[in-house]
This record gives structure tokens, C-alpha cells and sequence, in this order.
């Protein structure tokens, strides 16, 4: 199935004017898959707020740790959802350190996102097994129905959901109003048995108190500007995981979860407290 | 050594038009000897289709070609074969472009003037897009991988010597109308390019230049595996290839002319940084 098939017939109009959420994070990562409206809004976020990059990062890092430790509990499978543009080592790079016959799709619902993906699978994936779709997180049962049709899984067995920072940018439902968590819920139960999933998301509960302000404004550029957000609080983030089993050491900040699990490559990152690094993260299984 | 499968083809055309010539056939003449229509020919000539070796033999036997020519022309038409032709654009463009864009890929030095738009070569991603977007073309991968595989031609090894001018209008006329975004991406991305790749050099051309009149748009290319040096301008309807050589020399001297006024790098770059920040400012706004 060539690339071209990827593509729905007609993909949604292309935003050519607001800067996006996964070209603004691959600015903050130091790619080059950004345009100059992307960096003049990240240069802004990053005056108010400068943590904001190494935050970014410790985000990154938490994707690559999840991969790892996804792929040694004997995860083969890998779904990206709102996987963005390719930086800083991606899911499918991570996951053939340490296996080979890993499986990852790349789904995203912009359609430059998308291209960038597929051209990079182009340069250094592996066709049998690599893949980029555009699909909607928004409807959870025809991104599924494309990933099986891709036919580089088997939904049949065990997949690693991967929605990576990706909740916390509003879904807006039809009423206007955000429908991540209902998406989510049917992805629990479109997963089958054995399954896992990691999230990662902003949160403004147990923030350092001069985060307030900043997480305010924050915000303010990005609903204004970009994409409009929503900061979750934990117990709101664990709902996401719903009956699954959360991994060891439970939902904990991006710089906390399973350290053992940085490659000696990683940027370091240091933050004063945990805390600094804004994004509530973990893993669940499904039983 | 020709560099791609078309080059080689091209210059096989050549050599066959020229034994065609010399043995004072037409096309009309060696057409019905090889069962075909003129038009064939004209394309073999061309480099535009390959030449099929039993069909090759007809010629130079018709031709009375000499035996070492032959033997050079029968080499090529066995090495147009090869894998190595630059397939990078599909359908997203018309067939009459892929010849332009085969031999820019074949080039050892590219020259072009371009005064109110950014030729593809030079394009920034966002620009293009915006551009594709506003004729109406939305098929983004492909577009991106288009791009992406005519940039190839800066990172080849030897680099062809890449020169643009560029007129001071294709700042002020973005694709789409007035769009500060993009212009500053393109600018940027220009800025990028100069300071990257030291065998390309972007000359703008001021407005103030002292010059009777501007040129339209066109693109020189010079080989050095045998391709004979053309010129190109691209037209609403298609493109037109010059190769004629008294007209291939009237667009060098036109080139020459537009490169006197044009800034040289630093002013360059100067300019650039003074648009970027301009661009800058009209975004913030």
C-alpha cells in the first residue's frame, strides 16, 4: 500500500495561518520542521515562560522511556496518536533499539504533520512495518478501522496507545465542547486485552506556585492564537486510564517515571523540583 | 559521466540528430524506414523516449555512421537503462517539468533570475504550500515530497554552482496576497540557504537598480557530460527550452546585465535581515 493510499480522499483544509501545536514543540525541541510563524509564537511563549523548553523535552523523554518499557514488557505494537512532526527520536527509532520487529503507526489529523512523518518513514522506516495515516482522535472508531486497514498491526493482539501530550490540546466535539475524554473511553474499549496505554498531559495541580501566572498566559496564547488547551488535574488524568491497571510508580511527572529507562544519550534536564516539569504521566494495562 | 539515465538520453538525441544531419535525412525520411511516425523520432532526438537498439542499428546504418561513433552511441542507449533518473516528481506536476527538473539535477552550473516570485528551487516550505494551496492543489505529502527530492539537487557531490537573482518584488508579492508569515519564513529560509551552502549565492536586485528594463523570468543551465546548455522560461502554458546557441548566449549576456546592479553576498544578506525584521514586526502587529 503506497503512500498515497494514507490519504483520505480529500484531507481537511490544511491551516496555513496559525502556528500548530507540533510545529511550535518541534521549535521547542530544537527541529527544523518549523515555520516562521511557529518560532515568533514560541519565542513568545518562551519570554513568558522559559522552563517551557526544557519542559518540552522531559516530555520527549518520557515518550522514549514509555517506548522502552512498553517494548520490554513484550509490546510489539505501537499506535502514536497526535504523534506531531518527527523530532528528537521517535517512536519507531526508539522502539528498533532494542527490537526488531516492532510495529508503529503514526497517526495524526494535520496533514503536514502527516507528510513529514511519511517522509521520514520514506528515508529511514521500514515499510513492512512503519507506517503514517491521517486520522481524527475524534473518531476513535474510524482512526481504528484505518490503522487495520493500514495492515502493518494486528489489532487482534496487544497494541501500546500512545497519546503523548497530545490530551491536553481541547478536542472539539461537534457541540463545540472538548470530547477527549469520551474518545479515549472508546479506545479503551477498542484495545484489546493485554493492551497498553501511556499519556502525558498538562497538568496545574501541584505546580510550583509561581507557575500560576505563567500557566495562565500560557494558555492565554496558546486558546488565542494557536489551539485552545485544557489543563486536567490528576485525579482527571487518571480517569483517562479508566479501569486499567496503572504501571509502577503510578501517574508521576515526566522526570520521575522510570528513569532507569533514559538511553545515555538523552539530553540532561534538570528541574529544582519534580514539579517544574508540568506534565503528569503514566502508563496503564488493560487486563 | 553523464549524470542521470535523461541526461544520458538527451545526449544521445543529440548525437543522433547530428548524424541525421549530417547524412542529410529528415525525420520523415528515417520514420518510414523504421515504421514509425515523425514524431517518434523527434522525441528520440529529444531525449524524451529511449531509442530501442534494433531501432538505433536502422540509424546508424542509415546514417553511415562511422564505427567508433557508433560504438559511443550504442553505449549510451545500454546505459540509459540504468537506475539513477531522478523520479522525485510524480503527478503533482505536469510532464513537460520533469525535463526541467531532470536536468537540474544533471547540471554543473544553474543560473536564474526571478522577479516577483521565488522559483521552486528556493522555496521555503510554508511558501510553498501557501502557494499550492491558493491554486487550488492540497495533495500536501506529495507536494512536501516534490520539494523535498528537488532540494537533492544542493546536496549532491560535486555541488552544481547554483546563482539566483532575485528582484526586490518577491518580497512584497507573497502567493496569496500580503502574508508577513510566510514572508519572513521565506526570508529566513533564504538567509539559511546562503549561510548553508556556499556553492549557492542569492543576489537580490533593487528596485534602484540602474537598468533599461528587466528580463521576464528565466533559468540558464550549463553541463559538462555532454548535454547541450539551455535555457528555460517558464510560460502560463508550459515551458520553453532554448538551446540554440546564439540564443543561449543572448540569455548569458541578459544574465550578466541583471548581476552587475544585484547586491553582492553581504549586502545580501543585509537586505534579508532588514525584510526579516520588517516581516517581524507586521506579524506581531
Amino acid at each position: 500500500m503506497n503512500a498515497a493510499d494514507q490519504e483520505p480522499a480529500a484531507p481537511p483544509g490544511v491551516d496555513l495561518e496559525h502556528p500548530s501545536v507540533a510545529r511550535v514543540y518541534d521549535f521547542y525541541l530544537g527541529g527544523t520542521a518549523n515555520w516562521a510563524i511557529d518560532r515568533e509564537f514560541g519565542k513568545k511563549v518562551l519570554s513568558r515562560f522559559p522552563l517551557i523548553r526544557p519542559i518540552a523535552k522531559a516530555n520527549r523523554v518520557f515518550l522514549h522511556r514509555a517506548v522502552r518499557h512498553m517494548v520490554r514488557l513484550g509490546v510489539r505494537q505501537f499506535v502514536d496518536v497526535g504523534s506531531g512532526v518527527p523530532t528528537m527520536g521517535s517512536t519507531h527509532q526508539i522502539a528498533d533499539e532494542l527490537c526488531d520487529d516492532a510495529r508503529v503507526v503514526y497517526v495524526d489529523n494535520e496533514p503536514v504533520a502527516v507528510a513529514h512523518s511519511q517522509m521520514l518513514l520514506e528515508e529511514n522506516g521500514d515499510r513492512g512495518r512503519h507506517a503514517a495515516i491521517n486520522a481524527d482522535l475524534r473518531e476513535p472508531d474510524e482512526l481504528w478501522q484505518r490503522v487495520r486497514e493500514i495492515e502493518v498491526l494486528d489489532l487482534t493482539k496487544p497494541v501500546g496507545l500512545l497519546m503523548i501530550a497530545v490530551l491536553h490540546v481541547q478536542q472539539l466535539g461537534p457541540d463545540g465542547t472538548d470530547m477527549g475524554p469520551s474518545a479515549v473511553a472508546r479506545f479503551r474499549q477498542l484495545l484489546s486485552a493485554g493492551s497498553y496505554m501511556g499519556i502525558s498531559h498538562v497538568t496545574s495541580e501541584g505546580v510550583p506556585a509561581d507557575y500560576d501566572t505563567q500557566m495562565a498566559e500560557l494558555k492565554a496564547l496558546y486558546d488565542s492564537r494557536s489551539s485552545p488547551v485544557i489543563w486536567r488535574t490528576h485525579e482527571q488524568v487518571a480517569e483517562l486510564f479508566g479501569d486499567f491497571e496503572i504501571l509502577e510508580p503510578g501517574l508521576t511527572w515526566t522526570t520521575l517515571w522510570h528513569p532507569e529507562e533514559t538511553s545515555r544519550m538523552a539530553p540532561s534536564i534538570t528541574f529544582a523540583t519534580p514539579n517544574e516539569s508540568m506534565i503528569w504521566a503514566g502508563v496503564g494495562r488493560k487486563g | 559521466m553523464p549524470g542521470t539515465a535523461t541526461s544520458v538520453r538527451i545526449r544521445l538525441g543529440n548525437e543522433i540528430r547530428a548524424a541525421r544531419q549530417a547524412a542529410g535525412m529528415t525525420q520523415v525520411e528515417i520514420a518510414e524506414l523504421l515504421g514509425c511516425k515523425q514524431g517518434k523520432i523527434n522525441k528520440i532526438e529529444d531525449g524524451t523516449v529511449a531509442v530501442k537498439p534494433a531501432d538505433l542499428d536502422v540509424m546508424l546504418d542509415a546514417y553511415k555512421v562511422g564505427a567508433a561513433a557508433a560504438e559511443l552511441m550504442r553505449d549510451l542507449a545500454a546505459s540509459g537503462d540504468r537506475r539513477g533518473e531522478w523520479t522525485g516528481y510524480r503527478s503533482a506536476v505536469p510532464t513537460w517539468f520533469r525535463t526541467f527538473t531532470n536536468l537540474e539535477q544533471a547540471a554543473s552550473e544553474i543560473f536564474a533570475w526571478h522577479g516577483e516570485r521565488i522559483n521552486g528551487a528556493l522555496q521555503s516550505e510554508h511558501y510553498m504550500l501557501t502557494q499550492f494551496r491558493a491554486a487550488g492543489n492540497t495533495n500536501v505529502t506529495e507536494l512536501m515530497r516534490n520539494r523535498r527530492d528537488r532540494k537533492r539537487v544542493f546536496d549532491l557531490h560535486p555541488p552544481p554552482s547554483h546563482r539566483f537573482i532575485l528582484g526586490e518584488g518577491v518580497f512584497l508579492r507573497m502567493p496569496g496576497g500580503p502574508n508577513p508569515g510566510v514572508a519572513l519564513d521565506q526570508v529566513q529560509y533564504l538567509i539559511d540557504m546562503i549561510e548553508r551552502y556556499p556553492d549557492v549565492s542569492i543576489h537580490i536586485l533593487p528596485f534602484e537598480a540602474r537598468l533599461p528594463y528587466i528580463p521576464n523570468d528565466f533559468t540558464i543551465m550549463r553541463f559538462t557530460d555532454g548535454t547541450t546548455n539551455c535555457a528555460f522560461i517558464e510560460h502560463v502554458a508550459g515551458m520553453q527550452k532554448i538551446d540554440n546557441e546564439v540564443s543561449f548566449k543572448k540569455f548569458v549576456d541578459a544574465w550578466d546585465q541583471l548581476r552587475g546592479p544585484a547586491l553582492e553576498r553581504n549586502q545580501t544578506l543585509d537586505f534579508l535581515r532588514d525584510q526579516a525584521a520588517r516581516f517581524a514586526e507586521q506579524l506581531d502587529a
